[in-house]
């Protein structure tokens, strides 16, 4: 069975681009843009691993993250931040579960695939 | 509902701040950075070896991405402009919202989205510089096309009182803070503009040069919130050209 990964990215074609670099490469995608339907995404079906984006919609990912470590059955699922925010480091994200910090104005689709395989390793 | 008038005097402080063309040009450039991360991989995707059917589409969202993209940098562009040069006209609002929802309509097509007009049978026309305007309205389009769905589709939305014409678009998005105007001046003057909180696809810089714009041609913009969204809206001046016929 393929392992699922959760994608959250506001931009609806971006979001896509990545769904198409996961599938091909023989994950399952699960999407959404809400931090909120997120959290009932992860509660109904856990994914393998998240991929998000921090800017979203609502609470934004900052609070997903939050929400993610706040109870021991999902913060223990691999978070991967992709963004394009360059001032952003690992040191700020580790505390807060990311395990992996791709920046998306260099990534090439491959490396998404490459870096869930890292996480789930 | 509350309503906010950008005439607020606190404003007049950020926007000086904002002619400061190197800060503006951080802005901006932090701005361009979502659609160009878009672009990249639409163009590294279409480099696979992918069929006919999905390299038309990867190339059309790569024209209406770079379409705008190329609306918000033309917009900060002539943030600069002198107003002297720009010529204000006595136009049609119903005909400068179709030309507009025109325009628009294959982006929030592509975006499975709808985009209307709503207005009562009789409008004043009004007095503005059609280019402006358009360019306006246009950026308000492109923030809204993430607040809809088939449902509920963006509404362009005209009404009039004595002396004003009020063009809003109308979408169904998170809230946005009612000091919004003031939030977007100090990130600015910070360098570090972003998209808002709750709206990651909302143009912070947009909106300020949607106000910059409005400010050429002695208007003014502005933002209605609803509970299940924002309306934001250019008020302009009613033509007194069809009384002195």
């Amino acid at each position: 069975m393929s392992s699922t990964v959760l994608v959250l990215e506001s931009n609806q074609w971006l979001g896509d681009q990545y769904q198409q670099a996961l599938e091909s490469q023989g994950f399952t995608v699960a999407r959404t843009d809400d931090p909120h339907v997120a959290m009932d995404m992860i509660d109904d079906n856990p994914p393998s691993a998240i991929i998000m984006n921090l800017l979203l919609n609502g609470a934004g990912g900052v609070g997903l993250l939050h929400e993610l470590q706040s109870y021991v059955d999902t913060a223990t699922i691999p978070v991967i931040v992709c963004t394009a925010q360059s001032s952003l480091s690992m040191e700020d994200l580790e505390s807060y579960g990311v395990k992996k910090l791709m920046n998306n104005t260099t990534m090439k689709p491959d490396d998404l695939a490459a870096a869930v395989r890292s996480v789930l390793a | 509902m509350v309503v906010m008038d950008v005439e607020d005097r606190r404003l007049e402080v950020g926007l000086s701040s904002l002619l400061d063309e190197s800060v503006l040009a951080a802005a901006a450039a932090n701005e361009l950075t979502s659609p160009l991360v878009l672009l990249r991989q639409l163009g590294l995707a279409l480099s696979d070896d992918i069929d006919e059917n999905e390299r038309r589409r990867l190339a059309h969202r790569l024209t209406l991405t770079s379409e705008r993209a190329l609306r918000l940098a033309a917009n900060v562009s002539m943030m600069s402009v002198d107003q002297s040069v720009l010529p204000l006209e006595t136009l049609n609002p119903v005909s400068i919202c179709q030309d507009v929802i025109h325009e628009l309509t294959p982006l929030f097509t592509a975006h499975g989205r709808k985009i209307t007009l709503q207005q009562r049978s009789r409008m004043p026309l009004m007095v503005a510089n059609r280019d402006l305007l358009q360019r306006i309205l246009l950026g308000f389009g492109d923030n809204a096309i993430h607040y809809g769905s088939d449902g509920r589709p963006i509404r362009m939305t005209i009404t009039s009182s004595a002396n004003k014409v009020r063009i809003g678009v109308r979408d169904y998005g998170p809230s946005v803070p009612i000091d919004i105007w003031e939030k977007l001046d100090s990130r600015i003057v910070r360098r570090a503009a972003a998209p808002l909180a709750s709206r990651p696809q909302t143009s912070g810089v947009g909106l300020i040069a949607a106000r910059r714009l409005a400010e050429l041609m002695e208007s003014t913009v502005g933002l209605i919130r609803h509970r299940d969204g924002a309306t934001f809206y250019v008020d302009l001046h009613v033509s007194k050209q069809i009384s002195l016929l």
